[in-house]
């Protein structure tokens, strides 16, 4: 497998989850400008770097509204170069691709600085997948390419492993009731789907012990190749498919997806080793 | 193994033992590197676990009106239902952003009693800001906020509980 043809598939799905991410930015664009949650006069007393009086010029001069949309449309014209060279394949494509990576991450470190609160799990992955494509599309060295996308494999068996595990030393989960209970919350939930759970309380338990397992089971499943890597990545994909839908989380999906055809290369080294 | 080879290998190598030890929130070194991490570059893999959300925190915001009555409260960031959000959820971050403050605040009040000193903290400045910019009564001359726990819908039997009450706070005169 040619890491960097690896690469352009973790970009595809990369591309549209910042083009959602951005688009969505732009489209409550208010909350960015003075008198919205994230209005900079407030969110630069947060941190004392935005208010060094050496650099307090530089970050208020991208971070004000409305400069700040400049981050969003930078993602978004860098996000339209991922997706042109991981749908042309064209290998003329592959480094501007790779300088397109730098740019969302840059522009999301520089968003996370600016923002602070409201981050949540797929931000994350976003910027790990980001990493390892960035390096896998600009060193020219396979060794460092296969390392990189390894980096971004090894990432999201930690975060299945690590929520798994987090999950088994919780007695909500095991007794059950974690699952009825998040969904019967309206931020986060499907309040009908919490109160049908709590009704069966069996099938309550069969989820979160699903869920548990699931997770639990990635880590050590990839020691057995490439089959097992697939079948990770067909569950995964249901199960993020089903969180957004349920919970709205819609960035999971894509971010996490991001980071599956890496998990294939890392499969396809253990089976080579 | 080539020089490239090499040196990702021990930076990457290095960026996952990181995230490794940064898992256990429950360490002190823990919350100081994750407050140093500026950028949001060490993940927290700990999804809804080991403590799972099971009441939702909300802020609601009302308003003092010339002559000193009140007017109805509101809900900050409410919550819209729709299969849509599945892939168009604009308002997540406002919302994960409003619910990230709201325990933050009840920590900052909970060890500084009889302090005024969590007005100064972020999160409390965000919810003000974005409380005094919500479009409201032209008779309105202060705001205040309160952070409520729920559970389940909103129904009338509900369980609901008071949180924290925030002092009223005065609007500009020269507001539009």
């Amino acid at each position: 497998m040619n890491p960097q043809e690896v690469a352009l598939w973790c970009a595809l799905p990369l591309a549209i989850g910042i083009s959602i991410d951005a688009l969505q930015m732009i489209a409550t664009r208010g909350q960015l400008a003075e008198g919205g949650l994230f209005g900079y006069r407030v969110l630069a007393t947060g941190r004392p770097m935005l208010v060094d009086p050496r650099l307090a010029p530089v970050f208020a001069g991208i971070f004000r509204y409305p400069a700040v949309l400049g981050l969003a449309a930078v993602q978004l014209g860098a996000a339209s170069l991922l997706l042109a060279a991981a749908t042309l394949r064209a290998p003329e494509l592959v480094v501007p691709a790779g300088i397109a990576a730098v740019v969302i991450l840059t522009s999301r470190t520089l968003l996370n600085l600016r923002n602070q609160l409201g981050l949540d799990g797929s931000d994350q992955m976003s910027l790990v997948v980001c990493v390892g494509v960035a390096v896998a599309l600009l060193v020219p060295d396979r060794g460092a390419q296969a390392v990189a996308l390894g980096y971004v494999a090894l990432q999201l068996l930690l975060s299945y492993s690590v929520a798994g595990i987090a999950k088994a030393v919780s007695p909500a989960w095991r007794s059950g009731s974690a699952m009825p209970n998040i969904m019967s919350t309206v931020g986060f939930g499907l309040p009908p789907l919490g109160a049908f759970l709590h009704r069966h309380p069996r099938l309550a338990l069969a989820a979160c012990w699903s869920v548990i397992v699931l997770e639990c089971a990635a880590l050590p499943a990839i020691l057995l190749g490439t089959p097992a890597a697939l079948a990770i990545i067909g569950i995964g994909l249901c199960f993020h498919l089903s969180v957004a839908v349920l919970m709205g989380l819609n960035g999971f999906l894509w971010s996490f997806a991001a980071a599956y055809p890496a998990l294939l290369l890392l499969a396809h080294a253990v089976e080579s080793v | 193994m080539s020089a490239p080879t090499l040196l990702c290998a021990v930076v990457f190598g290095a960026m996952l033992a990181v995230t490794v030890a940064a898992q256990p929130r429950r360490f002190k070194w823990v919350r100081r590197l994750k407050e140093r991490d500026a950028g949001a570059w060490i993940p927290l893999w700990t999804f809804f676990a080991p403590n799972p959300g099971v009441n939702d925190t909300r802020i609601l915001w009302r308003e003092q009106l010339v002559g000193g009555a009140s007017g109805p409260w509101h809900e900050m960031a409410p919550p819209h239902r729709s299969l849509v959000r599945a892939v168009w959820n604009p308002d997540n971050r406002v919302r994960k952003a409003v619910t990230d403050c709201a325990p933050l605040i009840l920590r900052l009040v909970g060890t500084n009693r009889d302090s005024l000193l969590p007005m100064l903290s972020l999160p409390y400045l965000m919810i003000v800001q974005h409380m005094v910019g919500l479009p409201g009564s032209p008779l309105g001359r202060a705001r205040q906020f309160a952070v409520v726990n729920t559970q389940g819908e909103d129904t009338e039997d509900a369980p609901f509980q008071l949180l924290m009450m925030s002092h009223w706070h005065r609007l500009a005169e020269d507001r539009e």
